[in-house]
């Protein structure tokens, strides 16, 4: 067993003028800058070239730096770069523009909407995205789920971690091949430690006056 | 099994992306009023938990591949239908963003292929196999078959998906890869749901006898009726599937259809492509069906062994079939 973790955002990064910009702006600028470049057609290089520059632009003006961008970038290019040629072989363009092509674009496509995503989030953290969502009257269910997961993804995942720790510093360790019931007992203990989690943060949140709505005190309304 | 950017057709895209909205929609109706209740936290940390279990990899031996939990089925059966296609929801939304991980134009057709076909359609093939299995051993027998059967329907969602992105001449042998692929995806989405279903009915019982049980005794026959029609449609669609490239006609039939509506521009000439050794190769349609065939058993077979635990008195089942907790 293996844990990989490479979240974006929150990395370190100079403050850049559009730190000044409404979330929303930016949020609905970075969708619409994904769905511009999903609409190019395949093989139009000129529009694809110019939507590149202007994202590399804007992403320095921002303070991204490229490395950032690359990390996100690196953990996903070989098996879409392979999915690509699969998907170029039967692509209809294919007979026009030769399958090197088809399969580049679409990889450049996909590049493209991934950083520009990568972005967003390293200029609008999660949470900040989220209050962003809450004032534009986003459904509080699926506001509060996210804001719970935002919370407690990084102490689950590092409780998980030193349990595996805790085990392989216990017990043998196996051929690795069929540890379905160490796995799965491993899971069932975080499962019952996160409700018993939630249950308790549900009790103190409800004593506090936990109404469904969230609240907070800043009063920039960039966090919740 | 997450579709990135940029491989639906736009068209296709926006069907997805209105579907799956339409089904959030609906859970979260389903959900209404429900804002200041346990449910809303123990939503988030499903959510939260869905996503750290994801990182554990699962090594499907003897194949080459790994695999994690997906989750649709799991967070089904402890949270209901309609709670745990959000909390899906929510993991896909948080992957997409803050992983990189699916595309922002696909997360309607990933959210249809895991949240709603996991959690909805999975809920309906659970719900009438525990109430026939009965106890604790139908509870764990259910959703594993729940786990198997909807992983497959979701790799055929997504073959559905990718041929209408204009590859409809692909349709039977990206189904026939996906299923093959999947097959070996889905016995291990069964064992790691049974296995963890099995952990929490030996430690915490309690929790699955919640509300949503309760809800569900409380259901008219009317709606019973309906979800035992939808989980014998689901389970005959999966069978279906399998044996599909065996209906010889079945390409021709869907090549017929597609120029009927006009997808498909014109016939096929005869020599297919320049280079044979490009075209996208098929499955020999003995391995799907095979596939199919041992996965079910596997599934069944491994069902069955770990329910043992639950034939016995419940003192002695505790004793022996508890892990230590590793901490």
């Amino acid at each position: 067993m293996r844990l990989k973790l490479a979240f974006s955002g929150g990395g370190d990064r100079d403050e850049g003028p559009l730190d000044r910009l409404d979330e929303r702006a930016l949020i609905a600028f970075a969708f619409g800058y994904v769905i511009l470049v999903l609409a190019t057609p395949i093989g139009a290089w000129r529009p694809l070239a110019i939507e590149a520059i202007a994202l590399a632009f804007v992403a320095g003006f921002a303070g991204v730096s490229a490395r950032s961008l690359w990390d996100r970038r690196s953990g996903f290019i070989i098996t879409f770069a392979f999915f690509s040629i699969m998907a170029a072989t039967a692509h209809p363009s294919r007979r026009e523009l030769g399958l090197a092509a088809v399969a580049a674009s679409l990889l450049a496509k996909n590049t493209l909407a991934l950083s520009a995503i990568v972005a967003l989030v390293e200029i609008v953290p999660f949470h900040a995205i989220l209050a962003a969502l809450a004032r534009s009257h986003a459904p509080k269910m699926l506001l509060s789920t996210l804001m719970f997961m935002d919370r407690y993804i990084y102490v689950l995942t590092d409780e998980l971690d030193r349990m595996r720790k805790a085990r392989t510093a216990r017990t043998f360790r196996g051929s690795g091949r069929l540890d379905y019931a160490i796995l799965t007992s491993l899971l069932g203990v975080l499962l019952l430690r996160a409700w018993e989690r939630g249950d308790r943060v549900h009790a103190a949140m409800a004593a506090r006056g936990w109404d469904g709505v969230i609240r907070t005190l800043d009063r920039s309304g960039k966090n919740l | 099994m997450h579709i990135p950017h940029g491989v639906l057709s736009p068209t296709t895209a926006i069907v997805t992306e209105v579907l799956g909205a339409a089904g959030l929609g609906a859970g979260l109706w389903a959900l209404r009023g429900k804002e200041r209740d346990r449910t809303t936290a123990r939503m988030g940390m499903t959510g939260a938990f869905l996503f750290a279990a994801q990182m554990v990899n699962f090594q499907l031996y003897p194949l080459p591949i790994s695999g994690h939990l997906l989750g649709g089925v799991l967070a089904s059966v402890i949270l209901g239908p309609w709670a745990g296609s959000v909390v899906i929801a929510a993991v896909l939304i948080v992957q997409c963003l803050l992983f990189g991980d699916g595309g922002l134009d696909a997360l309607g057709a990933n959210f249809i292929n895991m949240g709603l076909i996991g959690s909805v359609v999975g809920r309906a093939i659970y719900a009438p196999l525990r109430r026939a299995i009965g106890g604790r051993r139908g509870v764990l027998l259910a959703s594993m078959a729940a786990a198997w059967v909807t992983v497959i329907l979701g790799a055929t969602a997504f073959a559905i998906e990718f041929a209408a992105s204009g590859h409809f001449q692909e349709f039977v042998p990206v189904l026939g890869w996906m299923l093959l692929v999947h097959a070996g995806i889905g016995v291990g989405e069964a064992l790691i749901t049974g296995g963890i279903v099995r952990f929490v009915l030996l430690s915490r019982p309690e929790l699955l006898d919640d509300e949503t049980t309760a809800a569900e005794a409380a259901q008219t026959p009317v709606r019973r009726h309906l979800q035992a029609a939808v989980a014998g449609l689901a389970v005959a669609c999966a069978v279906a599937i399998f044996l599909a490239p065996f209906a010889s006609r079945f390409d021709d039939g869907l090549e017929w259809v597609g120029q009927k509506t006009g997808l498909i521009e014109e016939k096929p000439s005869p020599i297919r492509a320049p280079i044979p050794d490009y075209e996208f190769p098929g499955v020999p349609r003995y391995a799907t069906a095979a596939a199919g065939l041992v996965g079910t058993l596997v599934v069944f077979g491994v069902g069955m062994a770990l329910a043992r635990v639950f034939a016995r008195p419940i003192e002695a089942a505790v004793k022996e079939g508890t892990p230590s907790h590793a901490t």
